[in-house]
């Protein structure tokens, strides 16, 4: 089953339900280099809390999360 | 990556796997099989070994105290990614969100002392922080293939002075892919490790069969006796090796659940988190 992958601004976190998510925890999740944002992931149905929100597929997140707002690697 | 990709939490079906250790059969004890590894999806899977006190899974025994020599070893499959993270140790002093504890340069202050990545799918890179110096030195440790099979071994050694890492895969014997000579010691694993997880973007890809040694630096012979001709090795089999950790990615777990017991001679397991999950299948394991 695919998984599928939403954004959410960090102040929402708050109104995630991690039994269904893949997310352990709100202190396992990954947030963008600045803290405002994170994302959740979910096979099967959407949850209520992510209804109305983007969802992205496993190559469109990786391709978001490469990005300078999420990654500051070494190079 | 062709998969047989089963969600941690679900039941798995016990096919069987071709026994690895290299032993002869009917060398009695149980057999020694490689069926599963992890599968790490490159948003924020990873395992964990948590021995800080704070964030999820917290609490684990320390697998030792790194302050002199040590060494690792694991299988590695990347499927994806530009720069990504492989392995990295935690740190003590880490107390904020985020489930890392580990990062180089850290936005919260706290200076972490090794992670090791992979570059263009091709490039593994080591990264210790020298206290002394207060310079973040770089191994360039050597060429991996994408999408095969890997393996890597670490090893620091005090007396030496050296930190070396070498590399193989399933064909290939492991060599030295890079030496520092640096006494920098790696006491950050007393905190625990990520592996998946690190400086860089997260793993994409398989990872399997990762040992983890305290006060001991790994020789030439016993790295390529680990390496098993490309296939897992039953540390088991052999008792001078002993590492404190084990951890067999689902082979210890049926397949199911999210810790990863130890194998090694520590008591406490590993986690998989952010819905890391274990796979089987050709190709999904080294060797198989």
């Amino acid at each position: 089953m695919s998984r599928k992958y939403v954004i959410i601004d960090a102040s929402e976190v708050s109104a995630v339900d991690f039994n269904e998510v893949l997310e352990t925890s709100p202190t396992t999740l990954r947030y963008s280099l600045d803290g405002s944002q994170t994302f959740v992931k979910y096979e099967g149905e959407t949850p209520s809390f992510l209804e109305g929100k983007t969802q992205y597929s496993h190559s469109e997140i990786l391709t978001i999360l490469a990005g300078e707002d999420w990654t500051d690697p070494i190079r | 990556m062709s998969t047989s990709s089963i969600s941690l939490g679900l039941g798995l079906g016990g096919g069987k796997s071709a026994t690895s250790s290299g032993r002869p059969a009917g060398g009695g004890g149980a057999s020694f099989t490689n069926q599963y590894s992890a599968s790490l999806d490159g948003t924020n899977d990873m395992v964990i070994y948590n021995a800080t006190a704070n964030g999820v899974n917290s609490g684990k025994t320390a697998l030792g105290t790194f302050t002199g020599s040590m060494s690792f070893a694991l299988w590695f499959k990347q499927s994806g990614g530009v720069y990504e993270s492989l392995v990295s140790s935690r740190h003590s002093a880490w107390s904020t969100s985020g489930v890392s504890g580990n990062k180089l340069t850290a936005a919260d202050g706290v200076q972490g002392k090794f992670d090791i990545d992979i570059a263009f799918g091709t490039t593994l890179r080591a990264f210790v922080y020298d206290s002394s110096s207060r310079t973040l030195l770089n191994l360039s440790a050597g060429s991996v293939t994408h999408n095969a099979w890997n393996f890597v071994a670490y090893v620091f050694d005090q007396s030496a002075g050296t930190h070396v890492v070498y590399v193989g895969d399933e064909s290939t014997a492991p060599s030295v892919g890079s030496t520092l000579s640096n006494s920098s010691t790696m006491e950050d694993f007393a905190s625990g490790f990520n592996v998946g997880d690190g400086q860089q973007a997260t793993f994409e890809g398989l990872v399997d069969e990762f040992a983890i040694f305290d006060g001991k630096a790994l020789s030439s012979s016993e790295v390529a006796t680990i390496w098993n001709s490309g296939k897992a090795f039953d540390y088991s089999s052999d008792a001078s090796l002993n590492p404190v950790g084990f951890f067999r990615m689902g082979d210890d777990d049926g397949g199911i659940g999210t810790s990863i017991s130890n194998s090694g001679s520590g008591s406490d397991s590993a986690d998989a988190i952010n819905g890391a999950s274990f796979v089987s299948g050709a190709g999904n394991t080294p060797g198989n």
